[in-house]
């Protein structure tokens, strides 16, 4: 195939195949082609330069007409004072040891055990209830947030990070499909092989299997920290009371305090400045695992 | 007990998550389309673009509603403060229930770079020589688009639609923090709606009823995309 399509590229069209216009077409195409890309590219860049630029300034530049494009003197103390105004250092415990890590080890360990079941094992009706499983999918959570509050709140676990991390225990059905389809593309020979050296079927998971499928996990507890790190309306509606909060209600937190007007100064610096802080732990794995993210929501569809 | 459909506020939540959805579907698709055929193009710095356009839908939706709701803002907000610089009037984006829907759609828009990476994949599956073989046909740049490009992204088309029909429908957290429903109820969406009654009201029957009609909807809109989707999905190719 690729040596097809190299040969095509490299053999000139002949020349009565082009007509006249098109070298000017081509070229007309390229410069709207960059018209439009930068100026798009920019202005999808623009808010969160937006965020960074105003964490640097102080109010009497944030109300400044014309906006100020680039702060002098910037201020990054804002950084400091704006995460001190509100207990920010414990919204951030919270959101790394009581839901993002245990969310991501929970999914992660129980839907591989889940998936290993679903695809290497045999066992009577197994294809049916996987089936099942994969149902579940299309109920938009919506329908369910109501009647899972409701036995949250009857097992007593509101005002806990419970109803939000135990559920992964459980698996995720998305996730157990996704690594089903990984785990069937390694032959079936190497699971006999480890049988026949008596390996147990936990030894296979653990030993054979998930060595193999790490680019999948990595994709899979990639997406699922994002999504943990990044839900807001799972803690809104389970979390009450103030010091448990994670950092997505921190932000809201603040941003009411900072339009309250007269309460401090130097609101919106701050409210971007935290933003801004809260937003760097996505961009900067971004960067380093982007092959991760790129190559995860294209094979998988999975959206942040 | 009441019935949804006697009730106006009902109508007036369904028509705006209609407005919304009907519009940040096809314009968020189709501009993902457009910028991901553009990525695929001959191009220097390709990944960088693409890093810049898909960053926006990764960044936590509380810390992007902060720098938005700043962005819109009538007196102080970037884009007003250009719009005067420049003399046009200024926009109340956010203030104005004319401009609360599309000013949300907009910000939905700009979160859209998950779909451009997964249009950016598909693109580049499609086999080069279609577009030689294609061209020495004598196709122009039109022709190749509409009877290479599409057909062969079609299946992929459908699944960015149904996926992002399925989230539209569910939005919450950008209009909850950017407008809280308001101005004057113009931006109370369905999930708004649901938890306001579950939540706020504390009426957790009628919030699941809404939940059940909200799920038939998604089901009957999912229903009708695929019905049609016979017509101009492509599954060649493969087999």
């Amino acid at each position: 195939m690729t040596t097809i399509a190299s040969e095509t590229t490299t053999r000139p069209v002949p020349r009565h195949y082009r007509d006249a216009g098109n070298r000017w077409q081509t070229v007309l195409l390229e410069v709207i082609k960059y018209a439009v890309l930068v100026p798009l590219t920019l202005s999808f860049a623009f808010p969160l330069y937006w965020m960074i630029s105003s964490a640097l300034k102080v109010d009497s530049q944030v109300y400044t007409m014309p906006p100020i494009l680039l702060p002098f003197p910037i201020h990054p103390e804002n950084f400091i004072n704006g995460w001190q105004i509100l207990p920010f250092t414990q919204y951030a415990v919270n959101s790394v040891v009581f839901y993002t890590v245990p969310a991501v080890a929970f999914t992660v360990l129980s839907s591989t055990i889940v998936a290993y079941g679903f695809s290497r094992i045999r066992w009577p009706g197994r294809d049916t209830i996987f089936w099942l499983v994969v149902m579940t999918m299309m109920l938009p959570w919506a329908v369910t947030m109501v009647p899972l509050f409701i036995t949250f709140k009857w097992l007593g676990w509101l005002d806990t990070y419970r109803p939000l991390v135990v559920p992964a225990l459980f698996s995720h059905p998305y996730i157990v499909f996704l690594l089903r389809q990984f785990f069937m593309t390694l032959p079936e020979e190497l699971s006999d092989a480890a049988r026949i050296d008596g390996a147990s079927e936990f030894g296979i998971l653990f030993r054979i299997i998930l060595p193999l499928t790490k680019p999948a996990l990595a994709v899979v507890a990639l997406f699922r920290f994002l999504w943990a790190w990044n839900d807001y309306l799972g803690p809104l509606i389970y979390l009450r009371d103030e010091n448990r909060y994670p950092l997505a209600l921190g932000i809201e937190q603040l941003s009411r305090r900072a339009n309250d007007v007269g309460n401090f100064s130097n609101g919106i610096p701050y409210l971007m400045a935290v933003s801004t802080l809260v937003a760097l732990p996505i961009i900067v794995t971004f960067f380093f695992a982007q092959r991760t993210f790129i190559e995860g929501i294209s094979l998988t569809g999975m959206k942040g | 007990m009441t019935l949804f459909f006697d009730d106006p506020h009902f109508w007036n939540v369904m028509y705006n998550t209609l407005f919304y959805v009907g519009l940040s579907v096809p314009f968020g698709v189709g501009a993902a389309f457009i910028i991901a055929n553009m990525l695929n193009s001959r191009i220097v710095a390709r990944s960088f673009f693409r890093s810049v356009i898909y960053v926006p839908s990764i960044v936590p939706a509380v810390a992007s509603a902060m720098v938005w709701q700043f962005l819109m803002n009538v007196q102080y907000g970037a884009i007003n403060g250009v719009l005067r610089y420049f003399g046009l009037p200024i926009i109340p984006f956010l203030s104005n229930p004319g401009w609360a829907k599309p000013s949300l759609i907009l910000v939905a828009i700009w979160a859209q770079g998950a779909a451009v990476v997964i249009f950016l994949a598909a693109l580049q599956d499609v086999p080069r020589s279609l577009y030689e073989a294609a061209t020495v046909d004598g196709a122009n740049l039109w022709h190749r688009f509409r009877n290479v490009t599409i057909p062969l992204t079609s299946p992929i088309i459908l699944f960015n639609l149904i996926m992002g029909l399925i989230v539209a429908f569910q939005e919450f957290t950008v209009p909850w923090l950017l407008t809280e429903g308001g101005p004057m109820n113009s931006t109370e969406f369905y999930l708004i709606h649901l938890y306001r009654n579950a939540f706020e009201y504390l009426r957790m029957g009628k919030a699941s009823a809404l939940a059940w009609i909200l799920f038939l909807i998604i089901v009957v809109f999912s229903l009708i995309i695929f019905k049609t989707s016979a017509r101009w999905v492509y599954y060649g190719g493969e087999k």
